[in-house]
This record gives structure tokens, sequence and C-alpha cells, in this order.
């Protein structure tokens, strides 16, 4: 996916849990911080770092990684700000861009090591992580069926029943029609399940 | 009904992603088999898990990284801004395009849409688009140096349908049969322009730089902005 290709109407998008109160002094936070107001941007970071974050980490399944990407989210924004609409909600400009950051990281980190999601996913199953997995199993065992998925999968996955974002959204972020992404959803959910059947049946 | 084939249904249905009808078709197949309601019961689960690990501590320190970073992104400057170029005759080539440009407005996008059809085709260019510039309108600003931005519509088929996008200027090469080929840079200080784009389908190769450019009595102007797929040229008689 292109940076150029950011979508540049995205009215209406945003996540059922985090759906930002749209009050006017939101409004103008965000327009002065895209005027140029360098407090007013600071605020904007502080307000939507954890779910830009949250958002990295699931695409990219490496904390590292998601804090990485989160910031390099924060300085396109600030180089495209010029792109947006104050009027409207930031979200999903913040989304769209986590989904652009995440695919440049995760192709990077494909031309720096050939590792497949297979074997990334068995590679994370080791001895040392053995105390995690039990501690917090079932986040464990989710957080790396995420890793089998394929790119598209993963980011309609991850807006959709992570970030609870509708159908719709998911599409306008992702351009995409709402029945490819139905598609990915439906996909991407059945062997999320397959996986976690497979190991749990594995480990028991 | 074939289970198998629901399979996709079913996952659709636990997030209640489906039209209503489908919603209810799958509803009633439900009931009535025990083995995909299981499945059903199972994707509501991993679902629920999925939704389970969206919380997300953030590391320490993680959030001011980040402001740190984009503070210091905020105060940087322009690699090259146009006063700290020490070129004179950069200035004057610069003075010179826009004397021409405004000068010979018309001709101008004429003789810019030909060159960008039969020129660029020619030398097969990488970028996505080329833009050639008609209308145009542009201005100068303090200290003679151009300021503004940059905007362009799109006629290219995207996924959004023809849309107006707008750009910002990060530098500026012109191409002088009697001098060298001279580039500044300067963000939008420097540059204004309004256009319409005209869209040159993608050809392919490597882009051919102004050196490459056979040396005519033209003046050539290439306006790079902040989308690296986006080259703007101005060629001026």
């Amino acid at each position: 996916m292109e940076t150029d290709e950011l979508a540049l109407s995205m009215a209406g998008c945003a996540s059922e849990r985090d759906r930002p109160v749209q009050s006017d002094a939101t409004h103008d936070v965000l327009r002065r911080a895209l005027a140029g107001d360098r407090a007013a941007f600071d605020l904007i970071v502080v307000e939507h770092h954890r779910r830009v974050l949250r958002t990295t980490l699931h695409l990219l399944g490496r904390m590292e990684d998601a804090e990485d990407a989160a910031q390099e989210v924060f300085l396109r924004l600030l180089r495209y700000k010029n792109r947006i609409d104050s009027r409207r909600d930031l979200a999903p400009w913040l989304y769209r861009l986590a989904v652009n950051v995440c695919h440049d990281f995760r192709r990077e980190r494909q031309r720096r090591t050939s590792v497949t999601a297979e074997q990334a996913c068995l590679s994370t199953i080791n001895p040392k992580q053995e105390a995690a997995l039990l501690r917090d199993e079932q986040k464990r065992i989710v957080a790396m069926a995420l890793e089998t998925l394929t790119e598209r999968e993963r980011a309609a996955i991850v807006l959709r029943d992570i970030e609870g974002l509708s159908t719709r959204e998911v599409a306008r972020i992702l351009g995409s029609r709402e029945v490819t992404v139905r598609s990915e959803i439906s996909r991407g959910r059945v062997r999320v399940k397959k996986f976690v059947d497979l190991f749990t049946r594995g480990r028991v | 009904m074939n289970c198998r084939r629901l399979e996709e249904l079913i996952a659709l249905y636990v997030g209640g992603d489906l039209p209503n009808p489908k919603q209810r078709t799958v509803n009633c197949h439900l009931q009535s088999c025990p083995r995909c309601a299981r499945f059903a019961d199972e994707l509501k689960a991993t679902r629920s898990a999925l939704k389970g690990i969206g919380h997300v501590a953030s590391p320490e320190g993680s959030l001011e990284r980040v402001r740190a970073a984009v503070a210091a992104a905020q105060t940087t400057k322009p690699a090259r801004s146009f006063r700290q170029w020490p070129l004179a005759a950069a200035s004057g080539a610069l003075a010179l395009a826009l004397a021409a440009a405004l000068g010979l407005h018309g001709r101008l996008m004429r003789d810019a849409a030909r060159h960008a059809t039969a020129t660029d085709r020619q030398q097969a260019a990488n970028t996505d688009r080329r833009i050639s510039p008609s209308p145009l309108s542009m201005g100068l600003g303090m200290n003679g140096a151009i300021a503004g931005k940059l905007a362009a519509r799109s006629s290219a088929p995207t996924r959004f349908g023809p849309q107006r996008r707008t750009f910002a200027l990060q530098a500026l090469e012109i191409d002088h049969p009697s001098r060298p080929r001279t580039s500044t840079r300067g963000g939008n200080r420097f540059a204004l322009a309004r256009l319409t784009e005209k869209t040159v389908p993608r050809t392919g190769g490597q882009v051919r730089g102004s050196r490459d450019v056979p040396k005519s009595k033209e003046i050539r102007v290439k306006f790079i902005t902040n989308d690296p797929k986006v080259v703007i040229y101005w060629l001026i008689d």
C-alpha cells in the first residue's frame, strides 16, 4: 500500500470502543495541530499514542518494532498534515497510517530475514517463553495465531475484532471493497480458531 | 445444507457481519446442526480472545520517546533553505523561469502538455504520474522567492475516484541552456503553483533526468514534491 494512496475522504470512521467525542475542543486542538501549533500536536500524540501503539503491536507482533512504527506514524502524520481535514475524525487517518507503516516495516523485515510466518510463529514457542505462555496462555496463543495470517487478513482482523471498527470502516481504511474485507475477516477468524485448536490440542 | 460451505458464513455470523437475510439463514441452520453450533461457539470464543488481547500496556518511556521525536522533527528546518543556497545563478535562473512562465503562460501550457506526452513516453519514466500543469497560477512571495503550495486534481482512476490532491514542493531543479543545472530546496517557501493534473500513463523504465534532455532553448523546471511518485515539469521556451 503506497503512502500516496491515503484516502482523502474518510468521514465517519471511528472505533466503536475508542470513538472519540468530537467536541468543539477536540476539533479545535486538531485544527491548531494541523496548522502548525506544536503544543496542540503534542496533545494529539498524547491522546492517540496508546491506540496507535496497540494497532502497530498487533500488526507487527513485536513491541520493539511496534514502538518504532508508532513513532513513524506520528512523524508521517506531521509530514502529511496538510492532507488532513481537521473537521473530521483523526482516528481513521491514524489507523491507515499505522497499516501503511507496518506494511513497510514488515517488508523491510522480510528483506532482512526471510523468516516465514510459520517459522516466526514456531520460533516464538521456545522454552524461554514457556513461563509467559503459562501465565497468559490464551493471549499468547491468539497473538501467535495472528502471525499465521496474511498481511491483509491480519490488518482486517486487528481493525475489526481488536479495534472494534465496523466492516465498512475497515474497508475504507484498507482501501478495499466491503465484500473483500468480509472475506478476509472470515478467513482470518477461521484460521485463528484452527491455530488455537491445534496449538491447544498439541499442548494437552 | 453443506456445513463445509457454511464455515465462512458462520465466521461472519459470529461477528454480526452478515446482512440480515443471511444472518437468519445461518441462525436457522445452527438451530438444527449441533456440529455447526459448536463451531460457532468456538469462533465466538476466538473472537472474545482476540478482543482480550486489545489491552496493551505501553512500555515505560514509550510515549515520551515519540513526543521527543515529533518535537525534534518540528524544530528541524528544511535541509536547505532557498536563502542558504549561495547560488546567484540559481536565483537568476529561477527569476528567469518565473518571468518566462508568467509571460508565456498560454504557450507554456501547450508546450508542457505536448512535451509531457511526446518526451515522457519516449523517455520511459518509472514514476506513476507526470503532471502537465494546466491551468497554472503562481506568484512571487517575499524576497523574490515563490511561496505557497501546489494542488492537483488527479484524473487517474483511483479506488476513491477522481480526487483533488495537494502536494508540498520539496525541491526545484532548473535546467537552462546557458547555465549548469541548478536546484534548490526549501519546502513551501519557494513555490506556489495551482494546477490541474493531466496524467500520463506509466511507461516503466528509468527516469531520465533533466541532464538527459537534449539542450535547446527551453528552460526545464522540475518540481519535486513531497510525494515521491509525483514529479512536475515546466517547460518554458
